[in-house]
């Protein structure tokens, strides 16, 4: 993805650019880190990005008059596990899966799922009376264990209460899937009207 | 010629603190408030290190990574209870998730736990950090050391993590404390910015304000707070070793010994089958019994108030 140049050492970078009247300089910078997190197929971190502009430059404000470009373009640049990407808009999510055929079956989940995951991730750890708690019926082993299988969820510690059931807990890879930095991304818990049905 | 006191007839009556180092109001002036700090950290030195005092540090710092934790948990928006956490993280099989209590009150323990005069310091720190916070903490520590006292020193690794990577409080925090300990001399770090450190304190740092009076205030109060836990945890363990030739149960000493190191102890596994840290066996029945008998000699407390699932700890 790299047109890579014949000279690519950093250490030569002029990340000053002190020849340029400011707005150009601002420009060229923001060039420079969209170009960055183009080329990298993850998650960029700050760091690696300060390392192509002027130690002083306020890498959210360049990076926020990036994505003021990037209105009305079908991808965006998202802060994902403490750095950032470029990601195609979700709206055109079916056309991309249409074009590419990708296999996406591990990331479909039913709404009892999806409600069942919310549960964990808000309450753990939660163990299976603490669901049956808040769905008013026991939740399914079988779903428990898609979840579990497909590593959404693990064994958490034992409840402590008689036959010492294990509670669920949300992995990093709950966190991967759903695009979460940590579990304080999760959406504020006020927003939910209804409770969740399974 | 004076006539002596009689010091053997007076009772101990606690340790003797200086009235003005505990003054509730904070100090305005950054004068006072490094004076504050400074003299409460190096008052805190004396506790830690002084044999006649005998503080127990594993558990002492076994509980402030307890404190640390919840507060780390509350930082990112979680309300959490030191019950929550001991549950989560003692009530955790082998090969299961310990979720994010755990992990969090994992993490603590083992920040809490680094041997600094070892020569691997510095790995086992890095090994708690993500991978990039690693390296630039690495090079942070590697750099030339200006003539900076500590808490500077603490305060300019914990400003520029807080900006570079400003959702990982729990991470900078924990290498201020490192690097406050190691500048102050101790074996271990103690959490003390990661106790105290406010959220609004975080975000005026991370926004770059002159930190350096919410500093002094933050290290003088959590200082003063572990100075008052040292000796309290230190004339609790008093008495517990007082009391200890009295337990007839077999392996007493490594039961003992394991409540002067852990914030809480569960029966199983930490002492039954075999005690935590040796090779006596215990039986469930004999490890229960000795918690009761510990808890009827005054010298142990059951933590939960459960019927089962009981978590004792010095008290």
């Amino acid at each position: 993805m790299v047109a890579r140049k014949s000279d690519p050492k950093s250490a030569s970078l002029d990340r000053e650019l002190d020849g340029l009247p400011p707005d150009l300089r601002w420009r060229e910078w923001m060039s420079r880190v969209e170009a960055v997190i183009f080329a990298n197929p993850g998650p960029i971190a700050r760091v690696d990005l300060q390392r192509v502009v002027a130690q002083t430059t306020n890498l959210d404000l360049l990076i926020s008059d990036i994505q003021a470009d990037l209105v009305g373009r079908p991808y965006e640049i998202v802060s994902v596990a403490g750095g950032w990407m470029f990601r195609s808009r979700p709206q055109y999510g079916d056309a991309i899966r249409a074009a590419a055929d990708i296999d996406d079956q591990a990331h479909d989940f039913t709404s009892e799922e999806m409600a069942v995951l919310c549960a964990v991730a808000y309450h753990q750890p939660l163990d299976r009376a603490g669901l049956a708690d808040i769905f008013g019926k026991e939740v399914n082993r079988d779903l428990l264990n898609r979840l579990r299988s497909k590593k959404l969820i693990g064994n958490g510690p034992k409840s402590p209460r008689a036959g010492a059931p294990h509670t669920f807990v949300t992995t990093p890879g709950f966190l991967a899937t759903f695009d979460l930095d940590s579990l304080r991304d999760l959406p504020d818990m006020q927003l939910f009207r209804d409770p969740p049905e399974v | 010629m004076k006539k002596t006191t009689n010091r053997s007839s007076t009772k101990p009556t606690g340790p003797t603190l200086p009235a003005w180092l505990f003054e509730r109001t904070p100090p305005d002036t950054l004068e006072a408030a490094a004076f504050a700090s400074g003299s409460a950290l190096s008052f805190l030195y004396v506790v830690l290190m002084d044999p006649n005092i005998d503080v127990p540090g594993d558990l002492l710092r076994s509980r402030l990574a307890l404190r640390a934790a919840v507060h780390s948990n509350k930082i990112e928006g979680r309300q959490t209870t030191e019950a929550e956490l001991r549950d989560a993280y003692h009530l955790t099989a082998p090969g299961d998730t310990l979720g994010p209590n755990g992990d969090m009150l994992a993490f603590w323990r083992k920040g809490a736990d680094i041997r600094l005069k070892a020569s691997d310091w510095q790995d086992r720190l890095g090994a708690l950090l993500g991978k990039s916070m690693r390296d630039d903490v690495s090079v942070w520590l590697n750099a030339p050391s200006k003539t900076e006292s500590p808490v500077e020193r603490a305060g300019a690794l914990l400003g520029q993590l807080l900006i570079d990577y400003p959702r990982q409080e729990a991470n900078a925090l924990l290498c201020a404390d490192v690097v406050l300990a190691r500048s102050l001399g101790w074996p271990k770090p103690v959490p003390l910015l990661g106790h105290t450190l406010k959220k609004a304190d975080i975000r005026l740092i991370s926004d770059g304000a002159d930190r350096r009076l919410t500093l002094h205030h933050a290290i003088a109060r959590a200082a003063q707070e572990t100075i008052r836990l040292s000796y309290d945890l230190g004339r609790r363990a008093a008495l517990l070793r007082e009391v200890a030739p009295k337990l007839r149960s077999k392996g007493a000493d490594d039961a003992v010994r394991l409540f002067l190191t852990e914030d809480a102890v569960i029966i199983s596994p930490m002492l039954t089958p075999i005690i935590r840290g040796s090779k006596t066996a215990m039986t469930p029945r004999s490890a229960l019994r000795m918690c009761d008998r510990l808890v009827a000699l005054g010298v142990a407390k059951e933590l939960t108030g459960r019927p089962s699932f009981r978590l004792y700890g010095l008290g």
